[in-house]
């Protein structure tokens, strides 16, 4: 009780601060709600995830997920990638996306999503099916990456060019860059720029260009992407430190294809997608009383609605190996704000007992 | 704001190298007069002559907007370089950044040329 009543108040914080960072974060549009990990492997690993199934798009640094119904279970994912080579002088944006225009051909490097590898712990005191007994505490590490991810090339270049073009014809006054330069902290820069946006001039020399700039803040995502990923864990068969250890492992691979219901909608202040997912999976599974371990094969896949802040998603894995058995469970995503996002899942676990699946998970995107 | 000292007679030469996850673009201008546009990532400025330059204010912004990841981990590893090339001789320098809104921020440069 106590846990689920600190989790309740660590959301209620998280949700907190989060808004307290931003007055109008209702009225934040989707490009902003880019925290789109949904779990991590470490979770996925141990079955403390709402979903087996997703590919995350947008990174923060570091996020906190949190499940299993607010009753303990943590994980941490890290994202490196914005912490190496920090004073690269080769950074752009179709770099990051793997494209480049080389004598007027567009070419695309499918493997430039190594960059979004993440990296997560977790932690959870639950109860395994094959170990009977009362809950146990299980620790879980795990890592993913994206291996192979396809943009629309031509897309993604005529993005770039557009917005590029919008955004040099920005021009702020000498004045403003004047006093803005004698200045210290960003804060009073920022309100430098920001009061010049409020003036009749700001809005006369600068509202056509941010006006234009509105259509191409909907999120961009990959046609077609597939991710690794793979967790390890760790169980005290005893609620001692010396107490013997149990493991399981687990590799996996998955697809998703995506495709867009609006293109070029200008209604829409939101990119309706339409994502199909595969997964493949193999897990050896020590979590067993004796010194056996189990071996299963997994297959499934997802097919998920994305309607803006809202994502409605239906998931079957088919298992095979040591027992024969299926998950089905039906998921909603909705989008918070930019840091934050809940999920929720429910139907069939693999288990033959105890099968149910009522999961909500919380999951905070933090920058430091 | 800087302020630039470059000798008399000789030809002035900017160079202003990007380096961001960002789509960006930029501008120049001389007291307020756009003599540049950009959407590349590294561009060159030809200035003219230090006699014509004397006394102006040249400012240079570069605007970015983030469609693809997180902006604030974005704009710190943003660098934006400014070399001004005269005679054989280099002055760099590095712009300030400031972040605008949610998916906009601005990095900027702005200097008094002085012919010494």
């Amino acid at each position: 009780m106590k846990n689920r009543i600190g989790l309740i108040g660590f959301t209620f914080f998280a949700s907190m601060v989060s808004f307290g960072q931003d007055k109008n974060a209702l009225d934040i549009p989707l490009s902003e709600f880019n925290m789109s990990n949904i779990s991590s492997p470490a979770f996925v690993l141990i079955n403390e995830s709402p979903s087996e199934i997703y590919v995350p798009e947008n990174l923060k640094a570091l996020i906190v997920h949190t499940t299993s119904n607010l009753d303990g279970g943590l994980s941490i994912e890290l994202s490196p990638y914005y912490y190496i080579n920090t004073d690269s002088k080769d950074r752009s944006f179709l770099k990051y996306v793997g494209i480049k225009e080389d004598l007027g051909e567009i070419k695309q490097n499918p493997f430039s999503g190594l960059n979004t590898t993440t990296i997560s712990i977790a932690y959870a005191n639950k109860e395994f099916e094959n170990l009977i007994d009362n809950e146990r505490k299980v620790f879980s590490v795990g890592a993913r990456t994206k291996i192979l991810r396809f943009y629309n090339k031509q897309g993604i270049v005529d993005y770039d060019r557009k917005v590029s073009e919008i955004l040099q014809d920005i021009q702020w006054p000498s004045s403003v860059l004047i006093k803005a330069s004698e200045v210290e902290t960003e804060e009073e820069r920022t309100k430098i720029f920001n009061d010049y946006l409020e003036t009749d001039e700001g809005k006369s020399n600068l509202g056509t260009q941010l006006e234009k700039l509105e259509f191409y803040k909907k999120p961009i995502k990959p046609i077609f992407q597939v991710d690794g990923a793979m967790g390890y864990s760790a169980l005290f068969k005893e609620n001692n430190v010396n107490s013997a250890t149990v493991n399981r492992l687990g590799v996996w691979l998955i697809s998703e294809f995506s495709l867009i219901l609006n293109k070029d909608s200008e209604k829409n202040k939101y990119n309706y997608y339409l994502n199909a997912f595969l997964v493949g999976r193999y897990i050896e599974d020590g979590f067993i009383k004796d010194e056996r371990k189990l071996y299963y094969k997994d297959f499934g896949g997802k097919i998920e609605m994305e309607l803006g802040r809202m994502s409605f998603s239906y998931e079957y894995i088919s298992r095979s190996g040591s027992e024969k058995s299926s998950r089905s469970v039906g998921n909603i995503k909705f989008l918070v704000n930019k840091d934050i996002n809940l999920t929720g899942g429910f139907g069939k676990d693999f288990s033959s007992e105890e099968n149910l699946v009522a999961l909500f998970g919380i999951n905070w995107g933090i920058n430091f | 704001m800087e302020t630039i000292k470059i000798p008399q007679g000789s030809t002035v030469r900017l160079m202003v190298d990007i380096s961001s996850q960002a789509n960006s673009g930029s501008n120049m201008s001389i007291d307020d007069i756009i003599i540049k546009k950009s959407t590349s990532h590294n561009f060159l400025v030809e200035l003219g002559s230090i006699e014509s330059l004397n006394g102006k204010t040249l400012s240079g912004t570069s605007n970015f907007f983030v469609a693809i990841g997180d902006i604030d981990l974005i704009k710190r590893n943003t660098i934006v370089e400014y070399r001004f090339k005269f005679n054989g001789e280099e002055k760099k320098f590095i712009c300030d950044k400031t972040k605008l809104n949610k998916d906009l921020f601005v990095a900027f440069f702005v200097g008094k040329i002085e012919m010494v």
